[in-house]
């Protein structure tokens, strides 16, 4: 049977060039706490809603007061893809999860689950991750996540 | 907006389809404006209104003779066709112009995707700095990111979702234009490589060069006009996150997107999805009819895989989809959703290869990137 080959998207040459997070000066902080071993939240002076990704306007109800916390890097395991090859940037051979993270604050954030085997049985819906940080690229840090293991819990 | 105010006058799509590297995105987009033009019988200069989406509307009017008095380019992905004829209807109901061309070309295969105005990976976008970096580039698995949890959560099989390519080879084998027409099975699905896993290649769209164009006019004008015309009855939109930001949709299980789209429509209408005799559902990945038509209310949540799985919407189904083979088995350019308006005039106008009997309504609706935008609209031949 004759297909069209690639996945969908997956001859967008300009994506390739555009992996690289470019940081604007709402998201400075956020990068700033990465570089330093830190997620950082935006929470909401008026309404105390925490929200992902930073921005200067609450998404809850329009405030301009926002506040920066340290997540607690608690999170569970919400949803999962496996793709094929991670890009070189990431220093992982073979697959890797990509990951949906529910934070313990509340926001839903785009992640990877590492330190465990990348297959559909290591990984559990809802399991217990914690923070931890790998390089990416030039970045010394980003954001991923690992399991917990029952000896830690 | 008042129901069958507004009607589709002219409709085609690019000359070709599939493989077309002889025309460029906006070639392409020329190239079916100048169809729907034929199939109304006008001429360029009689069409007072333009949208033309992706690429700029000043150089598409320029090339096609026009003078509009009124131009709309709004792009959120996929469905931005069907917002377009939404903005069209109220342009003209707002008397800024009368009749109104909706033109898209996208030569997604020969060329790359388009040039400009969406540019998914913009440097300092929400997506290039939070999502992109993770998925690898890989943005079917931004797509995906939801169905592994679906099947979690509802027990839908691997099987029942490659079910959904298998049921659309039997339409598209129908549809003399269609990329793949050879019949498939579950089995020959499942030993497809993975692309982002549960995705795999069998369950991802097609990469095509295609284009289409719409003519929109009010109702009243709409008798002046050599075809038959097709009604716009009913309409619904609805944003919620970035295009390629997953983690912003508040329910990724039950988008609520859909819902209030649905809501609208079908509001708009005065129907419920129990009058719709024709469904096209964009189909970028073969999960996205099983969120729809739970969505649009014809399922409930976790029945929409054995639905389609017990063949509910192939032929000879009581509710029949994507008829035209979908993005998965005709075509699919880029952003496909003037190509799932375009099957649902061809089935109420009896123009389509794979007609169904006495089809008097069609629900078109498309997606634009993962649940960031919907759009839907309801057709009928019935005013
Ligand atoms: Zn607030």
């Amino acid at each position: 049977m004759e297909g069209d080959g690639d996945a969908p998207y997956g001859r967008d040459r300009r994506l390739k060039t555009h992996l690289d997070p470019v940081f604007t000066p709402e998201t400075r902080p956020y990068w700033e706490g990465v570089a330093q071993g830190e997620l950082r939240l935006c929470t909401c002076c008026s309404c105390d809603r925490c929200f992902f990704p930073p921005s200067n306007v609450c998404p809850g109800c329009s405030s301009r007061e926002i506040d920066w916390r340290i997540a607690s890097g608690r999170a569970t395991l919400y949803s999962f893809v496996i793709n094929p090859q991670a890009d070189e940037r990431w220093g992982i051979e073979g697959p890797m999860s990509v990951a949906m993270v529910k934070l313990e604050e509340g926001p839903m954030m785009l992640s990877t689950v590492v330190h465990c085997p990348q297959t559909i049985e290591a990984l559990r819906f809802d399991m217990n991750l914690r923070l931890v940080f790998r390089p990416y690229g030039d970045l010394p840090r980003v954001a991923c996540f690992e399991p917990v293991g029952q000896a830690d819990e | 907006m008042s129901s069958a105010g507004f009607a589709i006058v002219g409709a085609a799509e690019s000359t070709r389809i599939g493989k077309v590297p002889e025309l460029s995105s906006v070639g392409l987009a020329l190239d079916a404006a100048a169809n729907a033009l034929a199939d109304a019988g006008l001429e360029a200069a009689q069409v007072d209104g333009l949208t033309t989406g992706y690429m700029p509307p000043a150089n598409v009017a320029q090339l096609l003779g026009m003078k509009p008095a009124w131009v709309d380019n709004t792009v959120v992905g996929g469905c931005s066709w069907m917002n377009q004829l939404r903005n069209a209807m109220a342009a003209i109901a707002a008397g800024y112009c009368e009749t109104v061309l909706i033109t898209y070309g996208e030569s997604g295969r020969s060329h790359g995707f388009l040039p400009n105005v969406l540019d998914l990976g913009a440097p300092g976008s929400i997506e290039q700095q939070f999502d992109l970096m993770y998925c690898s580039g890989n943005r079917a698995s931004l797509f995906a990111m939801p169905v592994a949890r679906y099947m979690h959560e509802t027990g839908m099989t691997h099987e029942q979702l490659a079910s959904v390519p298998v049921v659309q080879r039997e339409w598209a084998a129908m549809n003399s234009r269609a990329k793949l027409r050879e019949p498939t099975t579950v089995e020959a699905v499942l030993a497809s490589r993975v692309i982002a896993w549960p995705i795999l290649r069998d369950m991802c769209c097609l990469v095509s060069d295609a284009g289409g164009a719409l003519i929109v006019t009010s109702a009243e004008r709409s008798s002046d006009f050599p075809k038959p015309p097709v009604y716009v009855v009913g309409t619904g939109s609805s944003l919620e996150t970035g295009l390629m930001s997953p983690a912003g949709v508040e329910d990724p299980l039950r988008p609520g997107l859909v819902r209030r789209s649905a809501a609208q429509a079908f509001g708009s209408a005065g129907l419920t999805p129990a009058d719709i005799d024709h469904l096209m559902i964009y189909d970028a990945f073969a999960h996205t009819p099983i969120f729809g038509l739970e969505g649009l209310g014809f399922v409930e949540f976790g029945e929409a895989g054995p639905f389609i799985a017990e063949r509910n919407t192939a032929p000879g189904g009581r509710l029949p989809m994507n008829t035209n083979g979908g993005g998965l088995c005709y075509a699919h350019s880029g952003s496909y959703g003037m190509l799932c308006m375009q099957e649902s005039i061809r089935q109420l106008r009896g123009e389509a290869e794979a007609q169904i009997d006495g089809a008097r309504t069609s629900l078109a609706h498309g997606w634009g990137g993962f649940w960031s935008a919907c759009a839907t609209i309801i057709f009928s031949n019935q005013r």
